[in-house]
C-alpha cells in the first residue's frame, strides 16, 4: 500500500497549537472576525531564551571570534586607569605638541578615526543637499 | 602611561573599539588590528584589546604573533580562557604540538571542557595533516 500523507505535529515553544475553546453563544460574536481562531500566545518565551535557540550565548566558535566591546571592557589600562585621568596630567605642559607625542600606533589609529568621520560628514552634508 | 590625543575620552575609546569590532565583522582585519592596536598603546594591559589583537593576528595568519600576545596576556591573566584557545591554535599553526597540547590541558583544568575538545580536535588533524605531507 501506498501511502501519500505524512502527519506532522510541531510544538512552538510559548504558542498553544489547539483551537481556543469558546464560552457557550461567545463564538458568534467573532464570526468572521479575521484570525479569530488563531493559535494564541499564552506566555511569553522564557528571559534569555531566543538567543538561547539561535546559540547566540555559546562560547566563541574558533580561535580567531571576537565578542563585542563593552563599556566595561574598553577604555581602561591593567591598573583600571582611565585616560582621562593622563589627559588632565599632561594637559598644562604639552598643549603645543600634543600631537607630536603621540606614538606612531596611536598616530594612525587617529588618522583612521578621523577620515572615517570625514567620511561620514560628507555623506550627511550630500543627504541633506538631496532632501532640501 | 601613554600620552593621549586631545578630546580623548571614555565615549571616544569606545566608539573607537566599537568601530574596530565592526572592521572586524567585516573582514577588514588590517584596519581592525591598526585601531585595537592604538587603543591599546594608550590603555597599555587592557585584556579585551590584547585579546583581540591576538585574534586578529591569527586571522592574519601570523601565529608567532598571535602566540606573543597571547602569553603576555596570560603572564597577568592565567585563567583566561579566550586568550588560551587562541595560543593553541597559534602553537598548532606553528607545528608546536606540546605547547599546544599544554594549553588544552589547561583548558581542560579551568573546566573549558568543549573549548579543549574542539583545540583537541584541531591538534588530532593537524597531526593527520603533517602525516599525509
Amino acid at each position: 500500500m501506498k501511502v501519500n500523507n505524512v502527519n506532522t505535529q510541531y510544538e512552538i515553544p510559548g504558542f498553544d497549537i489547539a483551537p481556543q475553546a469558546f464560552e457557550p453563544g461567545e463564538d458568534d460574536d467573532f464570526e468572521g472576525a479575521p484570525y479569530s481562531r488563531d493559535p494564541g500566545v499564552i506566555s511569553p518565551p522564557p528571559a534569555g531564551g531566543w538567543q538561547q535557540l539561535l546559540g547566540l550565548m555559546q562560547p566563541s566558535p574558533t580561535p580567531t571570534s571576537i565578542e563585542p566591546p563593552t563599556r566595561q571592557t574598553t577604555g581602561r589600562s591593567r591598573l583600571g586607569d582611565t585616560a582621562s585621568y593622563s589627559v588632565v596630567g599632561n594637559q598644562g605642559d604639552r598643549n603645543d605638541s600634543k600631537s607630536a607625542a603621540l606614538s606612531p600606533k596611536v598616530s594612525r589609529m587617529m588618522t583612521m578615526l578621523a577620515s572615517r568621520q570625514e567620511v561620514v560628514a560628507k555623506i550627511r552634508i550630500r543627504a541633506a543637499e538631496v532632501g532640501q | 602611561m601613554s600620552s593621549i590625543p586631545a578630546g580623548w575620552n571614555d565615549d571616544v575609546a569606545f566608539a573607537a573599539s566599537e568601530r574596530a569590532y565592526l572592521l572586524y565583522s567585516e573582514g577588514r582585519y588590517k584596519e581592525s588590528l591598526a585601531l585595537f592596536e592604538g587603543l591599546l598603546d594608550i590603555y597599555p594591559g587592557n585584556t579585551y584589546y590584547m585579546d583581540a589583537i591576538a585574534a586578529l593576528y591569527l586571522a592574519l595568519d601570523r601565529p608567532e604573533a598571535a602566540a606573543r600576545i597571547a602569553t603576555e596576556l596570560l603572564r597577568d591573566n592565567p585563567s583566561h580562557v579566550p586568550a588560551l584557545v587562541r595560543r593553541s591554535e597559534a602553537y598548532i599553526s606553528l607545528r608546536m604540538s606540546q605547547e599546544a597540547e599544554a594549553d588544552i590541558q589547561q583548558l581542560r583544568r579551568l573546566g573549558a571542557r568543549d573549548h579543549a575538545s574542539r583545540m583537541a580536535m584541531r591538534l588530532l588533524a593537524s597531526r593527520g595533516t603533517g602525516l599525509l605531507l
